[in-house]
């Protein structure tokens, strides 16, 4: 698949999905797809956020292909229409963050895609509000640790676990990514900015 | 921990509607397991955002990558080395099944990011100087383009013997040592540029800029360094606010 210039929406999500080089390739399809960065562009430039366009389309390919890799997220619309739906959004948020005005009457009804988009950047914006505790945990894991957990989270088996960071044994990689979840475990029960932020959620 | 992989599956949102239903029932009446649920995502988080880091450098270096859309908002500028730099980590992430992690991680040595960040403009050079004889200096620029580093030494060490062209033969210098991988020489004409102060014109900055590259290719990130990096972040020097960013991050 990885030679192919053009892949329909099925197909992109398929190999995000797979993994491996054809993940790669789908990545850089989307992120150099001209199409679609002409039809983004168009919508930030209707926003007046011409400067900021990079970083736009940037910040929504990246909950793009976050969301893709999820087992349980379904497209319910064209790629482009997607990514260009949550373009609008980030576009509405930096408006809002600017405070300056939103004339809400030439905008159009929100439709449900959309309106599902909104509900994904909620979290997405929580994320971000909570970003230097989160970070500050994630520096303190540490590198190698950090590693592993992602791993884990992605699902990659011990036995490769193991061989990525030059373990020698299945078994040290399961020890190894329990004790990394111990150590993030211990470093947030400590913490009481974050006993706080989990007390506020309960 | 004693529910961890029922929360697990409850977070991902595996769990059927009615395993969802009664768990959330369980979760209700049971302010421990409402904890510990939540500490289990407090840690999730804390994954994500490691995940979204690695993300969005990948998302950022393709499309940074030569010929791409996204280098075209550097007008003027060539982003150079990223295809061989990108291929053989590209592999290395489809060989490790994940999403551009240690492609991230590989990204941020000083090594990586001098390769990322350099690029050669010419937008501020004597192309199009009607008023002065500047052609050794435009056959110079000509050949250093064209990878014909030996005339072009040539050319600019000729043109550096002429004063009004030597701040910009030293500044084409810096490139062309930079491209032969002589980081240290580079720098030393790069500072040769800064040297001049307002006297290098639109020069200066670029030099600036250069100088910070060619220090991380050396390995030098002394003080000068972050001084002149927090200058051209100040003034939104393309790229500046980028580095700084990549050199803060906790990958490195």
């Amino acid at each position: 698949m990885g030679s192919k210039s053009d892949f329909t929406d099925k197909e992109l999500l398929e190999m995000i999905r797979s993994g491996g080089l054809d993940r790669n390739t789908a990545f850089r399809h989307l992120c150099q797809d001209k199409k679609l960065e002409a039809k983004a562009f168009k919508i930030v430039s209707g926003f007046s956020l011409l400067e900021m366009k990079e970083d736009l389309l940037q910040d929504s390919l990246v909950i793009v292909l976050k969301n893709f890799q999820r087992s349980d997220f379904e497209l319910r619309s064209s790629i482009h229409t997607y990514i260009v739906a949550i373009v609008k959004n980030l576009c509405f948020k930096a408006l809002r963050r600017a405070n300056k005005e939103i004339i809400t009457d030439e905008l159009p009804e929100p439709t449900l895609e959309e309106q599902n988009i909104e509900n994904q950047l909620v979290e997405l914006e929580s994320q971000k509000e909570d970003s230097e505790i989160l970070r500050m945990v994630l520096e303190k894991v540490g590198e190698d640790c950090a590693k592993v957990l992602m791993l884990a989270s992605q699902k990659v088996k011990m036995r490769e676990i193991a061989r990525i960071m030059g373990l020698k044994q299945e078994q040290s990689a399961k020890t190894k990514a329990l004790r990394c979840r111990e150590k993030m475990r211990k470093i947030i029960s400590e913490d009481k900015r974050i006993a706080q932020l989990i007390k506020n959620r309960i | 921990m004693k529910h961890f992989e029922k929360i697990e599956q409850y977070l991902a949102g595996n769990l059927s509607t009615e395993e969802t239903q009664e768990f959330e029932g369980q979760i209700a009446s049971d302010p421990e397991l409402a904890q510990e649920v939540e500490s289990q995502r407090f840690e999730e988080r804390v994954i994500s955002l490691a995940l979204e880091d690695a993300i969005r450098e990948q998302v950022s270096a393709f499309r940074m990558e030569e010929g791409s859309v996204g280098s075209e908002l550097y007008p003027g500028g060539k982003i150079k080395s990223m295809n061989r730099f990108f291929l053989p980590l590209s592999l290395a992430a489809s060989l490790l099944l994940v999403i551009g992690y240690f492609f991230a991680r590989n990204q941020y040595t000083n090594s990586s990011l001098q390769k990322k960040f350099y690029n050669l403009d010419i937008s501020n050079s004597t192309r199009g100087n009607e008023s002065g004889n500047s052609g050794v200096l435009e056959e110079g620029q000509d050949a250093l383009y064209n990878g014909d580093l030996d005339r072009a030494l040539i050319l600019f060490t000729e043109a550096e013997r002429v004063d009004s062209f030597k701040v910009e033969a030293d500044y084409y210098l810096g490139h062309l040592y930079y491209q032969k991988g002589n980081f240290d020489e580079s720098l030393v004409r790069f500072e040769k540029v800064l040297a001049q102060g307002r006297s290098a014109g639109l020069l200066e900055d670029d030099a600036k800029w250069y100088s910070i590259i060619a220090k991380l290719g050396i390995g030098d990130l002394d003080h000068s360094f972050d001084k002149r990096l927090d200058e051209l972040v100040k003034i939104n020097y393309p790229q500046s606010k980028k580095l700084k960013e990549q050199l803060n991050s906790i990958w490195r």
